[in-house]
């Protein structure tokens, strides 16, 4: 079994297999053209090798690896690797000089096609180049129409070929093998960091009616029984403790609430002599009352206090005649007045 | 001595004349006591031959002289003031405002129920004692202290009143 290289060391790119591909080469330069196809030719084979070459290792009951081109990440070369590199070599070298045969003998041949296609004393509508130019005109006007039918066959071919193709993959396998290469943490960052999170969310909000989201939501909840069964777990009287204990209900009552105009409203509703009539024990309170106050010492108080004032009174009324009569007596006897 | 300013001053004839009639009341009254006392005890002797008693004059005064006797001498070797003294606010004492004793008042009041008359001459004493105080070398005094606050009552007392005797 192949060991499967670090995780780390697997970071899909998409320079990893292919190297970047030259521009291409869009010129009449003819030999440059088919330098740039001898170049994707072997590009393919290139990758198809590869391909092979893994495939059949890992179909191999003993572990070895193989060195990927163009990675140097320390896998073992293997024999059947040498033998594609020297093949592809070598083919590599004849393309090469294929190649430069075919330009030596397109410049070679070259008077004699162009003469061909223009020869001389041949009137213009008849010579060969003329006819080659109507045909490739044809093919421009034809050439969209049948790029369409291509795409309506890939259309139509598509959907028969992922179910074939599908069935002929093991997704169980396929997946998880695709898993364990992808570094899915560092993909996520990555993606997260080239997204523009608030501008994703404001879109989405913005796409979202979200008025009807939510009564589509409670439409499709039992809501009598979802606070039921929250109510049933809940202590309710901790729930309202704790939350009482952290309110100054005081000061909210005074904040919010216009207790003059509350209390007007309740004594206008209420019949107060009615309603202490009902609940107050008038008996008791009086009782009370008279408990706390030692009536018989008012009483006695208030008694003595006046007999007091008229005893005074009574008494001075006569100090006040004693004088008098001793005044009386003095003018009568007319001699100064007592002592 | 603390006290209002007519404290301790010698008392006049009216007011003295008050107390002697309310004096007299309740020996009237102590003899009309007597009076219900005996009856009580002859119906309860004899039920069946129960009259009211009806004593004679001599009797009525004899008793009445002893009960007077006896009740004032009582009073003013106790306390200096009778019951009729009591409520006029006065104090019967030897001249220097000192406690009667008890002979001076067993002879004060048998001069004052002998001779009665004898308070008369209050009016003509300059110091306001009767023919008894002469006799007993006793004097009658102011001696009370208004209960209900002086304040109240001080538009009351006459100024002539002073402290100066």
């Amino acid at each position: 079994m192949v060991t499967s290289p670090p995780v780390d060391a697997v970071t899909i790119k998409t320079s990893s297999v292919v190297q970047p591909a030259a521009p291409i080469l869009v010129a009449d330069d003819l030999s440059a053209v088919l330098h740039q196809a001898g170049r994707v030719a072997f590009g393919v084979m290139a990758v198809a090798a590869e391909v092979v070459v893994r495939a059949l290792v890992d179909s191999t009951p003993t572990p070895t690896s193989v060195q990927v081109p163009g990675r140097a990440n320390g896998f073992r070369s293997t024999a059947a690797a040498d033998t594609a590199d020297l093949v592809l070599g070598m083919a590599w070298r004849v393309s090469h000089w294929a190649n430069d045969c075919t330009v030596l003998a397109l410049r070679v041949t070259s008077p004699v096609v162009t003469l061909a296609l223009d020869p001389p004393l041949v009137p213009p509508r008849l010579r060969p180049r003329r006819f080659l130019r109507e045909a490739a005109t044809t093919w421009r006007a034809d050439r969209a129409s049948t790029a369409q039918s291509l795409s309506a066959l890939s259309a139509s071919i598509a959907p028969v070929a992922t179910e074939v193709v599908g069935g002929m993959v093991d997704q169980d396998t396929l997946w998880p093998r695709a898993f364990a290469l992808l570094d899915l943490n560092r993909a996520l960052d990555s993606i997260v960091a080239q997204m523009d999170l608030d501008h994703l969310l404001d879109t989405a909000v913005a796409r979202l009616d979200l008025e009807r989201t939510i009564r589509q939501v409670i439409g499709g909840v039992d809501m009598t029984a979802v606070v039921r069964e929250v109510l049933g777990s809940t202590d309710l009287t901790e729930v309202a403790g704790a939350g009482l204990e952290q309110l100054d209900l005081t000061s909210v009552v005074l904040e919010h609430v216009d207790t003059e105009r509350l209390v007007a409203g309740i004594v206008t509703r209420l019949d107060l002599t009615d309603l202490v009539l009902k609940n107050v024990d008038m008996v008791a309170i009086a009782d009370a009352v008279i408990d706390g106050i030692d009536l018989p010492q008012i009483v006695r108080e208030s008694s003595s206090s006046v007999t007091s004032e008229t005893v005074d009174s009574v008494r001075l009324q006569g100090i006040d005649a004693d004088r008098a009569v001793g005044r009386f007596v003095d003018r009568v006897l007319k001699r100064g007045s007592k002592p | 001595m603390t006290g209002p300013e007519f404290r301790w001053l010698p008392a006049g004839i009216v007011t003295r004349t008050l107390a002697c009639v309310l004096d007299a009341l309740v020996v009237v009254t102590l003899l009309i006591a007597l009076w219900a006392g005996w009856s009580v005890v002859t119906f309860l002797a004899r039920p069946a031959r129960f009259t009211l008693p009806s004593p004679s004059w001599a009797l009525v005064v004899l008793l009445g002289s002893a009960a007077a006797i006896v009740y004032l001498a009582a009073s003013w070797g106790i306390s200096g003031r009778t019951y009729g003294a009591q409520v006029l606010g006065l104090r019967v004492m030897r001249t220097g405002l000192r406690p009667l004793g008890w002979p001076r008042s067993l002879l004060r009041s048998v001069t004052c129920v002998v001779f009665p008359l004898g308070l008369a001459w209050t009016v003509l004493d300059r110091r306001n004692r009767s023919l008894q105080d002469v006799l007993c070398a006793s004097t009658v005094v102011y001696d009370w202290v208004p209960r209900a606050g002086l304040d109240r009552i001080r538009h009351a007392i006459p100024h002539e009143v002073t402290a100066d005797d």
